[in-house]
């Protein structure tokens, strides 16, 4: 797949998606321990929340980050290390999805709505070690599309699940801003 | 996301906050949360007929170009269409069997629930089909019809064609569809083999497995032909009824029982049982009684019979139960949503489901048969008054408005209205008419809602710009409903919308046929299964001007189509000569053959042909110029 770059980011040819959401699926599952058939069959509620696919107008396509050059995200985490640009992995703008707080902080940041707050479930170990007696509290972690971090190959290549989804190869890894900001204009902010 | 306006019907729109308020998800909340849907069903391009797959071609050229077992696009559209046809085929003949096997009942004896309420139109019947009916009992000639008209489910020869697609079409239809192989021998037979021939390595030609689908369409026709039929011998032919139309129509004060489906087997004898069992409903505290009525087809059958008023159509059924006003809902078969019963659930309202292969999880089931139909009903009827003692009076909600609707037109009402100007050439009028440009054609308005379209809009758009250029307007089914409860089934809709020459004729008619006013702008045929009136309609002027019908200036417009059993009556349209408009984006564009046989090339082989247009000021335009291009070609 794709060699090394800097700032790289998912880019959807909004005339070649089909709205078929398979891009949503294969990054729940490739950001879960499980593939979708064995999620499905043993009931494990993946959680699709890095892209989502939107229609506008008569038009179909993929939301999610674009590893912005001046990323506020990275500013606004309250927390060391949980927010970092990977200079040697494309640029990407990845969160640290264990030692991330749940505290909005970044999704409020995002001009772009590319962070989503997503619901943890509770751990049953602690709730049941807490004996009860600890208020219960919700608790969230950002998530956001980090290029398949933990997918990069030996041999430094990118293996997005969403691309390699694609049927119709609508998404591509690229680094060109007139692609930024194109992907921009289809959300809606430009 | 771009939201679109949800219904034209001020009911709806009524009731649409009030269900928001109370938590209830509609069918176009759900259509939202659906949003965006898939492409590749779209187009027709995912195929999951075998489990090698799912398989999807990538109309836009960079992924696959054929599914894994090697189908081309146009073989994936074209078997899947194919299938849609055969389920609708299906759908609408399993509803003409369970009449047929009624009339066999009477005539073997073996009921007394269901009588031949027509004994004339059992007759007439019998002569159309061949059989002699002179001085036979009548229950002997019911068990021929009933035998004969069976056999279109049970011929083996396959060079015969159905008795019932071959009685009612013009000769030289007959011969055509004979021709190109879509006749069918055997509604069935068809079917299954529609099913066989698409099952994984069989029939991959586009071409065949479209006239096979055809096949499956005309099979449609067949068995919509004789259940329409022989229901109007078993309930009666329908005649002009004046009635109501809306949701307004549910009364506080009574016990309302909505009857929601298609088959009227169930709704006449629920329609008969309720005024035996007024009294007790009163007892229950509802001054006025009882309230039936109808919702989508079944509430066509008992409008045009029992004048029923028609609570709504398809899609908001559920909007019914909204009202905090419906004691019970009481379904049978196709297009119930299961959705009514969790709606059911946030009210008082009884869901009950009636038919052994049609239940809902959570419904109560009330099973009905020919036989124990009378307790049933009471069953039935019972269950609604004790729900009716559990309304919560603070959620009832009951729109204020309805409208005025006459509906009961059969192919007979129409041509008996048409004998009061001319006794012994009643179809003359009408021709004088066409011929002379006051008529300038027919338009027959068919098939559902469909969310993709904001409710009604299709219908009542075109209906009005045709009717201002004096174009005559028939409507069956959703369609029926969506322009009835739009008030374009009155008589003042004709004054205010009629072009002035069909104005003229109109009135001359409903004059003629002591209406003391026009007939109404559109002309309720009944429900989706009474479209074959239409065609009765359309042959006898074929037949009496000595053409095939795709020379007369006749057109179908379904702008709001979902189904598959819509899928199957537009293509029966189309096979049979009738130009057809499809209002919604058909899921058949992945395959460019697929789309130009359906919208080009067929107009060579049957006359009829496919216009998709969403565009409705355009599309009724479309419908006109295609009327002007008939009336050229018969030089009028």
């Amino acid at each position: 797949m794709n060699k090394l770059s800097d700032n790289l980011f998912i880019f959807i040819n909004h005339n070649e998606c089909m709205g078929c959401h398979s891009c949503e699926l294969a990054c729940a599952a490739s950001h879960s321990d499980y593939d979708i058939q064995t999620a499905v069959l043993e009931g494990i509620k993946l959680q699709p929340s890095r892209n989502t696919v939107i229609k506008v107008g008569n038009i179909t396509t993929v939301t999610q980050c674009t590893s912005c050059e001046d990323a506020p995200c990275i500013e606004s985490c309250p927390v060391d290390d949980v927010i970092d640009r990977y200079k040697d992995f494309g640029g990407v703008v990845k969160i640290d999805e264990e030692k991330c707080i749940g505290c909005k902080a970044c999704a409020k940041a995002c001009p772009y709505d590319s962070i989503n707050m997503v619901l943890v479930a509770p751990d049953p170990q602690k709730a049941l070690a807490a004996n009860g007696k600890k208020k219960k509290r919700k608790k969230f972690k950002a998530l956001k599309c980090d290029l398949c971090f933990d997918m990069i190959g030996d041999d430094n290549t990118f293996n997005c699940a969403c691309i390699e989804a694609c049927p119709t190869k609508a998404i591509i890894l690229t680094d060109k801003n007139n692609h930024r900001t194109e992907a921009h204009k289809m959300g809606g902010y430009l | 996301m771009n939201e679109t306006q949800k219904t034209i019907d001020p009911a709806s729109n009524f009731l649409l906050p009030i269900a928001k308020k109370a938590g209830v998800d509609t069918v176009w909340d759900r259509y939202q949360t659906m949003q965006p849907q898939c492409g590749f069903g779209q187009t027709g391009l995912c195929c999951r007929f075998c489990w090698k797959g799912p398989c999807r071609i990538d109309p836009l050229g960079n992924g696959p170009t054929h599914g894994i077992c090697g189908a081309s696009a146009d073989t994936m559209v074209a078997r899947q269409l194919a299938r849609m046809l055969a389920a609708g085929a299906a759908a609408h003949s399993e509803h003409g069997r369970h009449i047929a096997l009624t009339l066999l009942e009477i005539g073997e004896g073996n009921t007394s629930v269901y009588k031949i309420k027509d004994e004339n139109k059992l007759r007439a019947i019998a002569e159309k089909l061949h059989l002699s009916h002179e001085g036979k009992d009548i229950k002997q000639i019911a068990k021929e019809v009933a035998l004969t008209s069976l056999e279109d489910f049970s011929r083996q020869d396959n060079k015969i064609p159905c008795h019932w697609a071959k009685e009612t079409l013009p000769a030289a239809r007959v011969d055509l569809l004979m021709k190109v192989g879509a006749m069918p021998h055997n509604i069935d037979a068809v079917v299954a083999g529609i099913m066989a021939r698409t099952h994984v390595g069989c029939d991959a030609d586009a071409t065949n497995i479209l006239l096979a689908g055809l096949k499956g369409a005309m099979s449609d026709y067949t068995g919509m032909c004789l259940s329409t039929e022989l229901s109007d011998v078993l309930f009666g032919t329908p005649k002009p009824v004046v009635t109501k139309a809306s949701l307004g129509v549910l009364k506080e004060d009574a016990v309302n029982i909505a009857v929601h489906g298609h088959n009227p087997l169930l709704s006449e004898i629920v329609c008969d049982m309720a005024m035996k069992m007024n009294d007790d409903a009163k007892k229950a505290g509802a001054k006025e009684g009882i309230n039936i009525v109808g919702i989508c087809c079944t509430g066509n059958e008992v409008m045009m019979r029992h004048e029923v008023p028609l609570a709504t159509n398809y899609l908001s059924q559920e909007l019914a139960i909204v009202t905090g006003a419906v004691d019970a809902m009481v379904v049978d078969v196709q297009c119930i949503m299961p959705s009514i019963v969790k709606v059911g659930e946030c009210f008082h309202t009884e869901v009950i489901t009636t038919m052994a292969e049609n239940k809902i999880t959570g419904a109560t089931h009330v099973e009905f048969n020919e036989h124990t139909a009378l307790e049933s009903a009471k069953k039935i009827i019972n269950l609604a008054i004790n729900a009716y003692s559990r309304r919560d009076k603070d959620r009832i909600n009951i729109p204020k408005q309805y409208e005025t609707a006459i509906a009961g037109f059969s192919a007979e009402a129409i041509i008996d209205a048409l004998s009061k100007i001319d006794a012994k050439d009643p179809l003359k009028p009408l021709i004088d008419n066409i011929v002379n440009g006051n008529i300038q054609g027919i338009a027959l308005f068919a098939g559902c809602n469909n969310t993709q379209v904001t409710q009604d809009s299709g219908f009542v758009t075109i209906a009005k710009e045709l009717a201002k250029n004096n174009v005559l307007l028939l409507a069956t089914g959703c369609g029926a409903g969506a322009l009835a409860k739009s008030g374009l089934m009155n008589q003042e809709a004709t004054n205010t919308f009629a072009g002035d020459s069909l104005k003229s004729v109109l009135t001359t008619i409903g004059e003629a046929a002591g209406l003391n006013g026009p007939l109404p702008l559109v002309l309720h045929m009944g429900s989706c299964v009474d479209n074959s009136r239409s065609v009765s309609l359309a042959v006898a002027i074929a037949n009496k001007l000595g053409v095939d019908l795709d020379k007369l200036p006749l057109v179908a417009s379904a702008p709001e189509m979902m189904s598959e059993k819509a899928v199957a009556i537009g293509s029966w349209c189309v096979a049979v000569g009738i130009p057809t408009h499809v209002g919604i984006v058909p899921q058949i564009t992945g395959s460019a053959f697929v789309t130009d046989f359906l919208t080009k090339k067929a107009k060579d082989v049957f006359g009829g042909y496919f216009i998709v247009e969403t565009d409705q000021k355009k599309a009724a335009d479309k419908l006109l110029a295609v009327i002007k291009e008939r009336r050229k070609g018969l030089g009028i």
